[in-house]
C-alpha cells in the first residue's frame, strides 16, 4: 500500500534502521541470538554516521553550488546599487531556505548597507611598492596621512585607523579586546554619538566602547564610564559608549592575524608628523570623504603632489612609491569577495547545519580556559585548578553533567601490533583528545561499545571513535 | 560461501545492478542488496552502507523514484521504483557493461 510521497531525504534515518533491522532478523533467523545478530547487521552495513553523510553529501552541491551562483550575481549587483541587491539577495537566501545562522553571516560579510554618510563620496586609500615581487601590505604612512589630512582641498574628513587586539583590565580579569585606533576625524565621519558618556576630544587618550561590549565586559554599568580603565599596562579614560546600532565597517588588516568580530573598543589617537630624523614609522589605513562634486581623479592627483612635498620633507623614509584611490564601497565588497572565504564560511556553516555531529550539541555550554605563569607551572597544579572548576560547575543548579577535555591538539602514531614494521612517516596519525570521566556524558557522546573512563585509571586508557575502529 | 571467495563490486557498477535488481519490481533497500548478491550467486558484495548513496544518486538522476509503503509483515518501508528514463538508462548501461566486459575479457585471453 503506497501512502505518502516526500522528499528523498525526509526519512533516510527510517530507511536505514528499517534496513538494519531487517538484517538483524535475518542474522536471527540463522540462528544467531538477538545480540550476536544486532552486532552483525551493524558491522555488514559499516558506519551508520557515514552512509548518511554521503547520503546527504548527495543532495547537497545543488544548493551550495546555486548559492555561490547567487551570490556572485549578487556582488555585480552590489557594486551597482547595493540596496537593491542586499534585498534580492536577501530573498533568494531566504528562498532556498538557508538558515538563520548562515544567512547572518551572509549578512554580515556582504549585504549590510555603508554605515557611513554619504556613502558614495568615500574613498579608500592606499600606499603600496609595486617594485617587488611579493604584494605589499597597501597602509598610509603617519607623514602621508598629516599631509592629507591637513593640506588636501579635494577631501572634507580623513581618518585614520588600525584594528588590533590589546587587553583591557575589567573587573572580571584581562579581556583580549579587537581594539580600533582611530584618528580624530572618525567620529564624525561615521556619524557617532555617544548613548553614554562623550567623544574623545582632539589629543585626548581615550576610549570608547561598543554597546555589546559595554554589557557583556562592563555588564552594563555606567559608573565606569569617565573612569580610567587599563590598556596594555596603560591608563587611558573610558569617555563613552556607543549606540546598539553602531557598526561601521572597518576592514580588518589583511597583514595581521585577527580572529574574527566586530570592533569592540574605538581608541583615539592623534597622529603627529615624525620629526624628519626619526626612522621609525606608523601606518595606517585611510578612509576619506571627498567634497562634493570632486571626482577620484582630481583627489589622486592632489595627493600625488602633496606626497611630493613629503618625500622632500622626509628624504630618508622608506616611503612606498605608489599610491591607489578607490571607491570605499568596491573596497569592502571586494575584502568579502577577495579570497572567498566568506562562501567557504556559509559552506561549512551549512554542514555544521545539516549534517549529525558526533555528540549532542545542544544545551552544551563551553568555557575556555588557559592556564599561564607560576601559579600553575606543574600538572598537579592544573589538575587542582580544573578539578576546582568542574567542582564548581557541578554545583550549578541545573548543570546536569561537566567534563574537560584538552583542544584536540594532539598527534599520536598508530603502530598495529599484527601489521608489518612501518617506517614512521608512513605510519597512520590520529588526534588525541585528553578528556575527564565526565566529558562523554557532558558532550552527549554516544558509546557505542566498550566503555568511557574514569579519572583514576590504573593505566592509559584510550576511546577511539567508529571510523579508527574501522581502519580508516 | 566464506567471506574470503567473495568480490568487492567495481566502481560504477553499483548503479548498473540497482537500476538491473528494480526492472523486476519496485524493492526496498535491504531487498535490492539481497537480491544482488543472490543473483551473483553470492559472488558480489555489496557494501551496504554504500547503497544508500547510490540509491539517492539515481534519485537525483530520475532514474529511480521513491514511494511509501508497507511490507510483507505490515511494518513501513521506502520502496524504490525504476523510472522510464531509468530503464532507458538501464539499456544504455548493460550495453555499456557487455563491451567493456567483452574487451576485457579479449584482453585477458591467452594469445
Amino acid at each position: 500500500m503506497m501512502w505518502r510521497r516526500g522528499r528523498a531525504l525526509d526519512d533516510l534515518d527510517e530507511d536505514i534502521r528499517e534496513h538494519l533491522a531487517r538484517e538483524t532478523e535475518e542474522n536471527i533467523a540463522r540462528g544467531m541470538s538477538p545480540q550476536e545478530a544486532d552486532a552483525a547487521a551493524r558491522r555488514a552495513f559499516g558506519s551508520v554516521t557515514r552512509t548518511k553523510e554521503d547520503t546527504r553529501a548527495i543532495w547537497v552541491p545543488i544548493w551550495a553550488d546555486q548559492l555561490l551562483l547567487d551570490v556572485r550575481y549578487a556582488l555585480r549587483l552590489v557594486r551597482r546599487s547595493p540596496g537593491f541587491a542586499s534585498l534580492v539577495v536577501a530573498t533568494l537566501a531566504v528562498g532556498i531556505g538557508l538558515t538563520t545562522a548562515v544567512f547572518s553571516v551572509v549578512n554580515a560579510v556582504l549585504l549590510r548597507p555603508l554605515a557611513y554618510g554619504a556613502p558614495s563620496r568615500l574613498v579608500w586609500i592606499v600606499t603600496y611598492d609595486d617594485r617587488v615581487p611579493i604584494k605589499s601590505i597597501e597602509v598610509v604612512s603617519a607623514p602621508d596621512f598629516v599631509a592629507f589630512h591637513d593640506h588636501a582641498s579635494t577631501l572634507e574628513r580623513v581618518v585614520a585607523f588600525f584594528i588590533g587586539m590589546e587587553r583591557v583590565t575589567a573587573k572580571d580579569g584581562v579581556v583580549a579586546t579587537r581594539v580600533a585606533t582611530v584618528s580624530s576625524d572618525f567620529w564624525d565621519l561615521a556619524g557617532a554619538t555617544p548613548v553614554l558618556g562623550r567623544l574623545p576630544t582632539t589629543n585626548e587618550d581615550a576610549i570608547v566602547l561598543s554597546h555589546a561590549y559595554f554589557e557583556r565586559v562592563f555588564n552594563g554599568d555606567s559608573s565606569v564610564v569617565g573612569r580610567m580603565v587599563t590598556i596594555d599596562d596603560r591608563q587611558v579614560l573610558l569617555a563613552g559608549v556607543l549606540p546598539r546600532t553602531f557598526r561601521p565597517q572597518l576592514p580588518a588588516p589583511v597583514a595581521v592575524s585577527l580572529p574574527p568580530g566586530e570592533v569592540e573598543a574605538y581608541h583615539a589617537t592623534a597622529i603627529q608628523p615624525p620629526s624628519p630624523t626619526d626612522r621609525s614609522i606608523r601606518l595606517f589605513y585611510v578612509i576619506a570623504r571627498t567634497k562634493p562634486g570632486v571626482n577620484i581623479a582630481q583627489v589622486r592627483s592632489e595627493l600625488e603632489t602633496l606626497r611630493a612635498d613629503v618625500l622632500r620633507a622626509y628624504p630618508r623614509l622608506a616611503s612606498a612609491p605608489r599610491l591607489r584611490v578607490t571607491p570605499f564601497a568596491d573596497v569592502l565588497v571586494g575584502h568579502a569577495r577577495r579570497p572567498l572565504w566568506a562562501m567557504l564560511l556559509v559552506k561549512s556553516l551549512w554542514r555544521i547545519t545539516a549534517y549529525p555531529a558526533g555528540f549532542d550539541p545542544e544545551h552544551v555550554l563551553t568555557l575556555k580556559v588557559q592556564m599561564s605563569g607560576q601559579a600553575y607551572r606543574t600538572p598537579e597544579r592544573k589538575r587542582a585548578y580544573l578539578a576546582e572548576v568542574l567542582q564548581q560547575a557541578s554545583a550549578v543548579p541545573g548543570v546536569l553533567a561537566t567534563g574537560v577535555s584538552s583542544d584536540a591538539d594532539s598527534r599520536l602514531f598508530l603502530v598495529r601490533q599484527d601489521g608489518p614494521p612501518m617506517p614512521i612517516l608512513d605510519r597512520p596519525i590520529v588526534r588525541l583528545n585528553v578528556t575527564s570521566a565526565g566529558y562523554a556524558a557532558t558532550v552527549g557522546m554516544r558509546i557505542v561499545e566498550g566503555r568511557w573512563m574514569t579519572d583514576d585509571e590504573p593505566s592509559p586508557v584510550y576511546v577511539i571513535n567508529e571510523a579508527l575502529a574501522r581502519g580508516e | 560461501m566464506s567471506t574470503e571467495d567473495r568480490l568487492e563490486l567495481l566502481q560504477g557498477t553499483l548503479d548498473l545492478l540497482i537500476l538491473r535488481s528494480l526492472r523486476r519490481g519496485p524493492a526496498h533497500g535491504h531487498a535490492i542488496m539481497q537480491a544482488i548478491e543472490r543473483r551473483s550467486g553470492s559472488v558480489l558484495r555489496v557494501e551496504q552502507g554504500s547503497l544508500y548513496p547510490a540509491l539517492h544518486r539515481l534519485i537525483k538522476r530520475g532514474w529511480i523514484t521513491f514511494e511509501h509503503g508497507t511490507s510483507e509483515n505490515n511494518r513501513r518501508a521506502k520502496y524504490y521504483t525504476l523510472t522510464a528514463k531509468g530503464l532507458k538508462q538501464l539499456a544504455v548501461e548493460t550495453s555499456n557493461w557487455e563491451k567493456l566486459a567483452t574487451a576485457i575479457a579479449r584482453v585477458l585471453r591467452p594469445a
